[in-house]
């Protein structure tokens, strides 16, 4: 299974906030993360995700600093920002209304339709 | 290895070159494309071939510098906007530096020598803040750490564009006026008063387009930066 394009980038913005609820991580961490949670249905062209981390930066949704470990290679964490929080909480209420209003939409429909 | 770190090299120049990317965003796709080559490894693929697959994923540089440019609409060309104005001002005001001190001496009349050049390095300072300004804009990220501790009054300015641009060209204004005067007062004109005239032309010229300029540069950087503020709310 495909997810198609247009679904990819709208959910963009949800899956990165939600891989930081769980706390700090890099770019390459949250991919990784995503593409596990999704089965490896939901396959970014990884780096497009940068664009968008500076975009919620940018919001504000983001805080992001370097962190160099002892051994290793310098990265960039990113972690939500109490708007970021706020931001996720009105994502997941929409994604989730959408979720419910299809499920009662097939529920009548025996399936494969 | 070598092989790898060269074409690492050529890739991160590619998307550099774009002008869009920071060097932070470029060290960022760096690390990821090593942490991909990296992860790679127990595949068996060796390292060129591994390259090969990372930067496949990380995608085509020149769609990536498109989305980054989507992030940051119009950065690349006002960075080349900017460096454009800071050579002209730059060359300008040399010249007319070196032309002041050709006049001062051909006329031999050390005060307008003196109030001459007082009057274009007034104008050299404004016109440098004010690329200064447009430079810290082109850089400043809303939201980053350094709008944070620019933002002061800014957000009051920016709301004001026009009591800002009045406010240089008042104190510009009023700068160049006593000027004047001060000159008129202790210079009795020479008889080469075409070219003392043209000296003052010169000088009131440049004296005129720099406030221009720093009022601009103020007035982007303070609108940059109260966006900045809004984000923090």
């Amino acid at each position: 299974m495909k997810i198609d394009k247009e679904l990819i980038a709208a959910s963009t913005t949800p899956l990165i906030l939600s891989v930081l609820l769980e706390g700090e991580s890099y770019g390459y961490e949250i991919i990784k993360k995503v593409k596990e949670a999704s089965g490896a249905t939901i396959d970014w062209s990884e780096g497009m995700v940068y664009p968008a981390l500076r975009r919620l930066e940018d919001q504000g949704l983001l805080e992001a600093r370097w962190v160099t470990p002892e051994s290793g290679r310098r990265r960039r964490y990113y972690s939500l920002t109490p708007k970021g929080r706020k931001a996720l909480a009105a994502e997941r209420q929409a994604w989730l209304s959408v979720h419910s209003t299809l499920t009662r939409l097939w529920r009548p429909h025996p399936w494969p339709a | 290895m070598a092989g790898v770190e060269q074409s690492l090299g050529e890739w991160r120049r590619s998307l550099a070159r774009s002008g869009v990317l920071s060097e932070e965003d470029l060290d960022e796709l760096e690390t990821h494309v090593r942490d991909t080559i990296e992860d790679l490894e127990p595949t068996g693929l060796s390292q060129e071939e591994a390259l090969l697959v990372a930067l496949r994923r990380v995608g085509d540089p020149s769609l990536l510098a498109v989305e980054f440019e989507k992030v940051r609409p119009g950065l690349a060309w006002a960075r080349r906007f900017y460096w454009m104005i800071a050579g002209v001002l730059t060359f300008g005001l040399l010249w007319q530096g070196a032309k002041l001190l050709i006049y001062s001496s051909a006329l031999g009349a050390s005060i307008v020598g003196l109030s001459a050049a007082a009057g274009a390095i007034a104008a050299l300072v404004l016109a440098l803040g004010g690329v200064a300004a447009v430079m810290i804009h082109s850089t400043v990220r809303p939201g980053g750490r350094l709008a944070r501790r620019l933002q002061g009054g800014a957000g009051w300015l920016s709301k004001r564009p026009f009591v800002c641009g009045v406010g240089i060209l008042a104190a510009t204004g009023a700068a160049s006026l006593a000027g004047n005067l001060t000159l008129a007062r202790f210079v009795h004109f020479p008889a080469e008063a075409g070219s003392l005239s043209e000296a003052l032309f010169e000088v009131a010229l440049v004296a005129s387009v720099s406030p221009l300029i720093a009022a601009l540069g103020l007035f982007l950087l303070a609108r940059r930066l109260s966006r900045g503020a809004e984000l923090q709310t």
